[in-house]
């Protein structure tokens, strides 16, 4: 299973990529937002980003029982070899009110994933396993 | 790329490229179809470009697409020749396997009081997200689970000292190294030993169809007609999280190592460096961790048994068959090019299966071979498989590991509806117990291939024989 994301700059597609991940498994729009919870993540190079926030993400969501509701990156270092994301995000801790619509992601996978300027933005292909 | 028939239910793709190795699949005319379509040959390719990898590249019938690795992928590589271990090469369920709980009952026992019985193991069973298992473990206590393996929950009254002889490596593979395990897996890990997951996992009630092969069945305690329970389940977040941080950490490594590689989730390094030695360490705790999960939920199982139809342990016999992964990697020796040789073999959906006389083996499986145990999909049958001797020289001792997907989860939700197939099933006579019945249509019968040309194709090839042939009559899913 994956999915294709699209953003105006990397921050832009690091918040679509996140929303896609978990779209697959609930809906993002009806989770109520009242808690809230920070993610950092490094890579040395796109893919490796890209890889280490969704996992950072999962890790979240799986270890500490907390629903994504909506997620704003909010700081992007990008030196040559080390690109780090910084986000906050808002959403609920898993209770009797979740309502699954979907498979539960178990991790994203390195399998053809690609992170490639297009357009003046950012285009990315992530295959997850669930 | 070039596909060679190369004799009865034998596909061989010829080195070519970057492919050490010829890649070759086991499979008949008819499966091989669906491996064309998915790209899943091309896997097979691209797993021929291990550094030291031996033989070749190889598939079994249930071949599908996966990642990285194709599902019932095996690839074993030469560990003295620089070989090496990839993440890839066992998936992200590290340990993943099923077991079978054999009974002294027979279905017209127990049909009268199944709707009950089948009720009570759904509501003993936690599955599903957020899947808190039935203990939870404290951060000393995963330590030794990803050591002791099955072995920490017999040592507290769950289970039997049997269990723990018929299970893979007496339930604790070697070589666990819980510090190699990240505090993230471990806190995954905590509050889930003794639950289900999702997906594909699944708690079958089956009942013995057929039996093919008279002596393996005696020593494996198996008649006609006879009630049994099949537990498919894995490593859950702890093993998840273990291959993720892996993945990453041997990409690094490989690409450190100036490794050329068709597909990044082939991330590997020679068994001998830190990388994989610690990448072993961690996989064989999680593997431990998938051991004890099991034996935690057979225990859920028996005591589901006992309520419900006022019997004693004695009385019900629901005693191990036999447990075993299909997701691992281990180091096992074999002659290669007439020469003995310690290689890392891979099993990424794929069932170790070795013949009579391994000492591996129990006692009580010796003269007949190790046990295989094959699940279907619910509403077809699964299968109980017997190693051959034949199979270390055709497939590095290696057999199926179930049905294989046919179609994709969104393809099979669109077929039917979860309510439907339940009905369906039903009429079968067949009670499915799922808590997420928008889901449970993914995992339906159609959405799976034909798991008995699958165990016929290992039977024809030699690497296992067909022992029995087992139908659901109750599935307990998420």
């Amino acid at each position: 299973m994956g999915f294709r994301a699209w953003g105006s700059d990397l921050v832009d597609l690091l918040e679509a990529a996140a929303r896609a991940m978990f779209s697959f498994e609930y809906d993002l729009d009806v989770v109520p937002q009242v808690e809230s919870t920070e993610i950092s993540a490094r890579g040395d190079d796109l893919e490796s980003l890209m890889y280490a926030w969704l996992s950072e993400l999962l890790w979240q969501h799986d270890a500490q029982a907390f629903v994504f509701a909506d997620i704003w990156a909010d700081a992007l270092e990008a030196q040559p070899g080390d690109l780090r994301v910084h986000a906050v995000a808002s959403g609920s801790l898993l209770g009797d009110w979740f309502v699954q619509t979907g498979p539960q992601v178990k991790a994203p996978t390195m399998h053809g994933l690609t992170v490639t300027p297009r357009d003046g933005g950012y285009e990315a292909t992530v295959y997850l396993d669930v | 790329m070039e596909l060679i028939e190369d004799g009865e239910d034998r596909w061989r793709i010829p080195r070519h490229g970057g492919m050490l190795v010829d890649g070759l699949v086991f499979t008949s005319k008819k499966l091989i179809v669906k491996a064309k379509e998915d790209r899943a040959l091309e896997q097979v390719a691209n797993v021929a470009h291990l550094p030291g990898i031996v033989g070749e590249s190889m598939a079994m019938p249930d071949i599908h697409w996966g990642y990285g690795f194709p599902i019932g992928g095996v690839a074993a590589t030469d560990v003295e020749a620089g070989g090496v271990v990839s993440p890839g090469g066992v998936g992200f369920d590290i340990g993943c396997g099923v077991r079978l709980l054999r009974s002294s009952l027979g279905w017209d026992e127990v049909s009268g009081p199944f709707p009950a019985l089948i009720d009570a193991v759904a509501a003993a069973i936690p599955r599903g997200v957020g899947g808190k298992g039935l203990r939870h473990l404290s951060h000393e206590a995963v330590d030794r689970v990803l050591v002791e393996g099955a072995r920490w929950a017999v040592e507290r009254g769950i289970g039997t000292e049997r269990d723990l002889e018929c299970c893979e490596d007496g339930g604790a593979l070697e070589g666990a190294d819980p510090s190699a395990v990240s505090d993230k897996a471990k806190s995954r890990g905590a509050p889930q030993m003794g639950s289900l997951g999702a997906g594909n996992h699944f708690i079958e009630v089956q009942v013995v169809d057929e039996v093919f092969d008279e002596p393996a069945a005696q020593a494996m305690e198996l008649f006609a007609g006879q009630v049994c329970v099949m537990i498919h389940t894995g490593s859950r977040g702890i093993g998840h999280q273990t291959c993720t941080d892996e993945v990453a950490a041997l990409d690094q490594a490989s690409r450190r190592l100036g490794l050329i590689l068709p597909d990044r989730q082939l991330a590997c390094a020679p068994v001998k460096s830190p990388e994989a030695q610690r990448y072993l360490g961690a996989m064989a705790a999680a593997a431990n961790y998938a051991r004890a999960n099991r034996q935690v939920l057979a225990e859920g199982v028996r005591g589901a048994f006992q309520r419900v139809l006022s019997a004693s342990p004695a009385a019900l016999g629901l005693d191990l068959v036999y447990d075993v992964s299909h997701n691992i990697a281990k180091l096992e020796d074999f002659t290669v090019g007439g020469r003995l040789r310690t290689l890392c073999v891979h099993r990424k959906g794929a069932t170790r299966a070795f013949g009579p006389g391994n000492p591996e083996l129990p006692l009580r499986y010796q003269e007949v071979g190790q046990p295989v145990i094959i699940p279907g999909s619910m509403g077809s049958a699964s299968f109980v498989l017997a190693g051959r001797s034949e199979s270390a020289e055709i497939s590095f001792s290696s057999t199926c590991h179930g049905a294989g997907r046919l179609m994709s989860r969104k393809q099979a939700t669109m077929r039917m509806s979860g309510q439907d197939l339940q009905r369906q099933l039903a009429k079968q006579g067949i009670l499915v117990r799922a808590q997420q019945m928008r889901l449970l249509a993914e995992e339906a019968p159609y959405a799976y291939k034909d798991a008995s040309e699958v165990v016929r194709v290992c039977q024809r090839v030699g690497m296992s024989r067909v022992v029995a042939r087992l139908r659901p009559v109750g599935v307990v899913k998420a």
